[in-house]
């Protein structure tokens, strides 16, 4: 599948090893402010503890966040095994570094908790799920801040511990009140959990269920391991007793993350999801890239019709402006020839002198108009006798270099020749060029062409309607057209015209 | 006292031709202006008796210039005229405050006076 295709190292991936590195250094720190502590008990022990779950926390996390970058439980992963090194910090002998432990030493299990809860999709859902999160934190960050001013670590049983740097002296009533909340919460916050993962793994097909029993029972087995340790000191179990459940319960920890991981990674409901959200994604990307394109082409479609009605009123005015006009005036000029052709021989040679003019005018005339809307030239003689001719006709010298000697699609030689003429005009009429080019080329099965010139430059594609036109004609034949025009700098105008089609 | 013409036509060649089957015809010339704006100034100048005025022109068109002339109480009869035939322009003609249109093709000193009187 290719959702579970690692991707090349990204910035993402740049990311995540950063955080690995510092995953080590902090690792590093917290063994060596616990191995130094002088109030904390079996400071080995409490140590691999904190190491073995914490790096195993961010090593599986981050693994799980790089390969599953959409799912939010590798993020979880990671972020409870950062606030796991909290624990270490309350070994510390610094008042300072001791406080922060204290307000983060609880956070972990709250992340957890939305981990497992939110586990394996990393989403919540629903208002029960939503509450027992919330809860959780509120528990572990508000409460707990709360808690901290009043704490006299002494009286919390800590031998050793250094002085609560922020403790407002004789309020010890207030710090239990607050801890009281905190457990009175903790409780239904902790059952909750527990339900909705049992309902979640009751009402899971038996192929899900494979995936979410590790999970869970690892999870449960280091949850009941770190409740048992909790009340064993009270009960009076010996130390080597404590010491065997200790050890279960650290191996329990370090077991979490991994379980996670595997049911992660093997979680069709994560996957599928994912790859449905990935899909969804992308496809309302696909959509919106063809809805564009439709209305691209939509916009070019209305463009070439309305050139076509544009193009037929100009052939109109140019007939009625030219031949009509110059026909009309002949006919007059025949009619008064022909009135005065007895009595006045001479005024109706004239007039006839005048007509047979008048004619070859209107001929002359005809024989441009009927080249605008095709040269006969080009479909007679091809592309290079058509662009020599436009070249011939332009009061700008033009150089015409690489026409391809051979015939090309009838589609391609027209867009090709109305591209060079459009192009010319222009030179002719704004460019105040010295020289024009025009060069021709075999790209790729395209044909290109250039027009340049050395005059002001300055050109804009979109003002006019020619170049625009002409820009959809050869969009037409899924080609592209392009104007460089720089002020002072020459305008080059670039088209490539597909020759398949 | 032979009639009085204005040309009103954007085509030299037009004009020309006109202005020599009129005066065959027996009618003077006393103007040619190629745009309606310089039509309005000439009628008001010469006051000729028939305004021949092209419907197509440049700036303002022959029914807006019938129109202004109307307006500014010249006495002068309009005929239109152009390249196309009556039918083209449909009832625009006989709302205008013209005699009535000849179209290009047509145009003599008769068809003239058969719309003047």
């Amino acid at each position: 599948m290719t959702a579970d295709t690692p991707p090349r190292l990204t910035s993402l991936g740049r990311a995540l090893a950063a955080l690995a590195v510092l995953a080590v250094a902090i690792g590093i720190a917290s063994v060596t402010i616990v191995l130094s502590s002088d109030h904390t008990s079996s400071r080995g022990f409490a140590a691999a503890l904190i190491l073995i779950a914490g790096w195993g926390f961010v090593g599986t996390g981050l693994y799980a966040w790089y390969r599953r970058p959409g799912n939010r439980t590798g993020v979880l992963l990671t972020a409870v095994g950062f606030t796991w090194f909290f624990q270490a910090l309350e070994s510390s002998d610094n008042a300072a570094i001791f406080a922060i432990g204290a307000i983060g030493i609880n956070l972990p299990f709250a992340i957890l908790i939305h981990l497992l809860v939110a586990f394996p999709s990393g989403r919540l859902e629903g208002r029960l799920q939503r509450t027992v999160v919330a809860g959780a934190y509120f528990v572990t960050v508000v409460l707990q801040w709360l808690w901290i001013p009043f704490v006299n670590p002494e009286r919390q049983g800590c031998e050793g511990c250094p002085e609560n740097p922020i403790r407002i002296e004789g309020q010890e009533g207030v710090a239990d009140a607050v801890n009281a909340v905190q457990t009175a919460i903790a409780i239904p916050v902790v059952a909750a959990t527990i339900a909705i993962i049992y309902l979640r793994w009751r009402r899971s097909p038996p192929s899900e269920r494979r995936v979410l029993t590790p999970v869970i029972a690892t999870g449960a087995l280091a949850f009941a391991l770190l409740f048992v340790l909790l009340v064993l000191d009270p009960a009076g179990a010996s130390d080597g007793a404590q010491r065997a459940v200790f050890i279960a319960a650290v191996a329990a920890f370090a077991c979490l993350p991994f379980a996670l991981l595997a049911g992660l990674l093997r979680s069709r409901i994560g996957r599928d999801e994912e790859l449905r959200s990935a899909l969804t994604a992308e496809n309302e990307q696909l959509t919106s890239e063809l809805r564009a394109k439709v209305e691209e082409l939509r916009a070019s479609r209305a463009r070439i019709v309305e050139a076509g009605y544009a193009e037929r009123r100009r052939v109109e005015r140019d007939l009625h402006d030219g031949a009509q006009q110059r026909l009309v005036a002949l006919a007059m000029s025949l009619k008064l020839a022909r009135s005065r052709l007895e009595a006045d021989p001479q005024t109706s040679a004239e007039l006839l002198d005048e007509a047979i003019a008048e004619l070859g005018e209107t001929t002359r005339e005809l024989r441009e108009l009927a080249r605008g809307i095709h040269p006969a030239v080009l479909s007679d003689r091809g592309l290079e006798a058509a662009l020599g001719a436009l070249a011939d006709r332009s009061p700008v010298p033009v150089e015409v270099v690489g026409t391809p000697p051979e015939r090309l699609p009838a589609a391609v030689e027209s867009a090709a020749y109305f591209v060079v003429a459009e192009a010319l005009t222009n030179v002719a009429r704004y460019a105040e060029a010295e020289a024009a080019s025009v060069e021709l080329g075999r790209e790729d099965g395209a044909l290109a062409v250039e027009v340049a010139d050395d005059g002001v430059g300055g050109a804009d594609p979109t003002a006019g309607t020619g170049l625009r036109g002409l820009a959809d004609r050869v969009a037409a034949l899924g080609g592209e057209l392009r104007v460089e025009s720089p002020p002072g700098g020459g305008t080059k105008v670039r088209a490539r015209i597909p020759l398949d089609g | 006292m032979p009639t009085s013409v204005l040309i009103v036509d954007d085509h030299p060649s037009f004009r020309l031709s006109a202005r020599r089957m009129l005066e065959a015809d027996g009618y003077e010339v006393v103007g040619e202006v190629e745009d309606g704006s310089g039509a309005l100034i000439a009628a008001h100048e010469l006051a000729p008796d028939v305004v021949l005025l092209d419907v197509q022109l440049p700036d303002l068109d022959g029914f807006e210039v019938a129109e202004r002339l109307e307006e500014a109480g010249a006495t002068a009869a309009i005929v239109l005229t152009s390249t196309r035939e009556a039918a083209d322009f449909g009832a625009r003609i006989g709302s205008s405050p013209v005699r009535g249109f000849v179209s290009k093709g047509e145009l003599s000193g008769a068809a003239i006076a058969a719309l003047v009187g």
